[in-house]
């Protein structure tokens, strides 16, 4: 692709800006394409066109000039299929609206949120367009200049030839365009022709001569021919005014004058512009989106610009967040591999979206999509982690409540709901099914009262926090619902006893009360304490009395043995059998 | 004797198994289908393609989901390996520099072939004539270089 320094940017529109917005489409090379690219771009022709070719009328200058008859015919004019969107433009300040360019050079603004297009601009959007043409053709302006001070440069080795019919073209256009032009845009246009046509000249007489009689004959390129000169398809140097409607009475005239110069012979040339429908808009837009889903457009259609690479930079975050949206939008569980994704061909599948395209190469729709599945995956864990569990044996008791009767044994009742999807639960084990079966069964055949009794020992059981006055039938705690107690009773007795309680039970505790119930933990545990430390005290005093007790009953043996020690020693001298006898 | 397993004694798997659950039955039933596809008019060697395209994708699947993006856990991911559903020795090799996109073990399995090298389908691209199109005899590929 060329290099935006190459490119050449003929005679910007100062004036035009007032009551329409001319189309400033990228120009190849001049050399190139002006003067050997298309035989109908004739030097002779290319001054006047410079001149006029402000018309809002360029397009028919494509299909008036071209070496295809079949296109002439404005009504069924295959341009339709052969035009293509060629680059597009983010207009600043006005985000949802782009520009967007043909490959016909023709334009349209086109808003990527409501996917509208329309070939009038509304009014509302043209400030943004007249400011982006403005900047492009300043831009485009400093190239043009240096440029055309090299060709004056050229031309003033040959001027000749053609120098008298420029003259004449120059006066013919002037009338036309004068009050679109600056004068210095002008004469600096009149230079570029002059050092052209000289050039022109140096190449070939014949060619030159060949042009001419062309023009003398009355086909009038000058009045509709685009301002690069070049009438061919590929050609995009051409200004292109595109707003169609029938009010442009600007239009009007012009085609008139057009009409009168044209003549019998090619009535297709009155045809004016073409109108364009919302099936033409359609079918731009799906073109466009052809484009960018060849995965390579950038690189191999030429059809992209050089601008556009730093404008695809910038809108490729939103791209990649629009595609995010879509993938959001159609529910794909982030678990689906890329490759189901895109083989889906189902009327949901995501590359019947419009969005899909957004992003041009399926490689920057897989990055996008892995980063998509690892927010969302991670999304998820987060709300799984927040979300209450639900107790596995709640929908499985809530099946048995309805299915279960003492008529069936558990194998019979297994195979015949094998296929209920509670029966094939993971997280509830077959042995738990099968023992919460026949418990259930069992309990089936005790007494009601019983059965009422062990509901209300359960119910109040509960933590008030848990169930209270406030509670409704529908959000009974899990306690209470993942209980064999709970389903024993039929239906309707059940709800009616549990009503019965809850409008025996307090109100909710207060706000606080996590609070005061850690509180009342922390006092509780402050008891137990307590209470142990008595008891070990109580212990430990028991101990010493003990250990006293058992002290002093030592004493009074040891007293003992000395008292009787001592009577022992006291023998007197009466002698033993005095002493035998008194005892 | 082996102790034997039926549905009742088995432990369930863990979290977020059912997420993926959809997918790994799908692949199963690809799986069947190409056991079961007709070996009529394909070579000896081209009937094992589809297992190993299969199997190579599942195992793609899971290591992308544990290593690429994170959305499996590690119990999930060891469980898929002891019962089978990956190839936890091709994705040991994923793991390595250059062989990011291995697509069997038999392709680089040198002592297997006649000259000691590896499959034609490791060969990159830029080392091959130009348009040669190549698929291996061992599994099919197209081509597993990792700079393709």
């Amino acid at each position: 692709m060329e290099s935006p320094t190459k490119r050449l940017k003929p005679s910007p529109p100062q004036e035009a800006s007032a009551d329409f917005v001319r189309l400033g489409g990228d120009d190849d090379d001049e050399q190139d394409t002006n003067q050997y690219g298309y035989t109908n771009a004739s030097p002779d022709a290319q001054q006047p066109d410079q001149s006029i070719s402000q018309a809002p009328r360029a397009p028919r200058a494509m299909y008036q000039h071209s070496h295809h008859p079949d296109r002439r015919n404005a009504r069924n004019d295959p341009r339709n299929a052969k035009d293509r969107p060629k680059s597009k433009h983010v207009l600043p300040n006005h985000e949802p609206w782009i520009l967007v360019r043909t490959k016909l050079g023709r334009r349209f603004v086109h808003n990527t949120s409501t996917k509208e297009s329309l070939w009038w601009i509304p009014k509302d959007v043209m400030p943004g367009v007249l400011e982006f043409e403005r900047w492009e053709v300043q831009v485009k302006e400093k190239e043009a200049n240096a440029k055309w001070a090299e060709e004056q440069l050229k031309g003033m080795r040959g001027t000749g030839g053609n120098a008298v019919e420029v003259g004449k073209r120059t006066r013919d256009g002037e009338g036309r365009d004068r009050r679109r032009r600056s004068e210095s845009l002008q004469r600096e246009d009149e230079e570029a022709m002059m050092a052209e046509i000289a050039k022109e000249a140096e190449k070939g007489e014949e060619r030159d001569v060949k042009e001419t009689v062309k023009n003398v004959e009355g086909l009038q390129p000058k009045s509709a021919q685009p301002e690069g000169g070049d009438a061919g398809y590929g050609s995009d140097s051409s200004y292109e005014e595109v707003e169609v409607t029938d009010s442009e009475f600007e239009d009007d005239e012009e085609r008139q004058q057009a009409r009168a110069a044209a003549g019998d012979g090619e009535p297709a040339h009155e045809q004016g512009p073409v109108e364009f429908g919302e099936d033409d808009i359609a079918y731009q837009l799906a073109a466009m989106e052809n484009y960018g889903l060849d995965g390579n457009g950038n690189d191999n259609d030429g059809f992209y610009s050089d601008g556009e690479a730093y404008e695809e930079d910038a809108e490729e975050d939103d791209a990649a967040h629009i595609f995010r949206q879509m993938l959001s939008d159609h529910a794909i569980s982030p678990f689906t591999p890329w490759e189901t994704l895109i083989a889906d061909s189902s009327p949901t599948s995501i590359i019947l979206d419009d969005r899909y395209t957004i992003l041009p190469t399926t490689r920057a729709r897989k990055e996008v999509w892995e980063v998509w599945v690892k927010d969302t995956v991670a999304r998820l864990k987060e709300e799984r982690a927040k979300m209450e569990k639900q107790d596995p044996r709640i929908p499985y008791l809530a099946f048995l409540a309805e299915k279960a009767s003492p008529k069936l044994y558990w194998p019979e009742f297994k195979r015949k709901f094998k296929k209920e999807g509670v029966m094939n639960e993971r997280a509830l084990g077959e042995k738990e099914r099968e023992r919460l079966y026949r418990d259930h069964i069992n309990r089936l055949k005790l007494p009601e009262s019983t059965r009422r009794a062990d509901l209300i020992a359960l119910l109040k059981a509960v933590p008030l926090k848990d169930l209270n006055k406030g509670t409704s039938m529908d959000t009974l705690p899990q306690q209470v619902l993942s209980h064999l107690h709970f389903i024993s009773l039929p239906p309707a007795v059940r709800d009616q006893v549990i009503s019965q309680h809850i409008s025996t039970l307090p109100p909710a505790p207060a706000s606080g009360e996590d609070a005061e119930e850690d509180g009342e933990h922390e006092r509780e545990k402050d008891r137990k304490r307590a209470k142990a430390l008595a008891e070990r005290e109580r212990l430990v005093e028991e101990e010493r009395r003990k250990a006293e007790k058992e002290g002093r009953w030592a004493k009074r043996e040891l007293r003992e043995e000395e008292r009787e020690l001592e009577r022992a020693m006291e023998v007197g001298k009466r002698g033993l059998r005095e002493r035998l006898r008194a005892e | 004797m082996p102790a034997i397993r039926t549905a009742s004694k088995r432990k369930p798997p863990p979290e977020g198994f059912d997420d993926i659950e959809d997918t790994l039955l799908e692949f199963q039933n690809k799986l069947k289908d190409a056991e079961n596809a007709s070996h009529e008019g394909k070579k000896k060697h081209e009937v094992l393609w589809p297992v190993f395209q299969i199997t190579h994708q599942r195992s793609r699947y899971i290591y992308d989901l544990y290593y690429e993006k994170e959305a499996i856990s590690k119990q999930l991911y060891d469980w898929l390996l002891k019962n089978g559903y990956t190839d936890g020795n091709l994705i040991a090799k994923w793991k390595k520099q250059g062989y990011e996109k291995l697509c069997c073990l038999r392709c680089i399995q040198t002592k297997e072939t006649n000259f000691n090298s590896t499959c034609i389908c490791r060969v990159p691209r830029e080392q091959l004539k130009e348009d040669q199109e190549i698929q291996c005899v061992s599994c099919g590929c197209r081509g597993c270089s990792s700079n393709d």
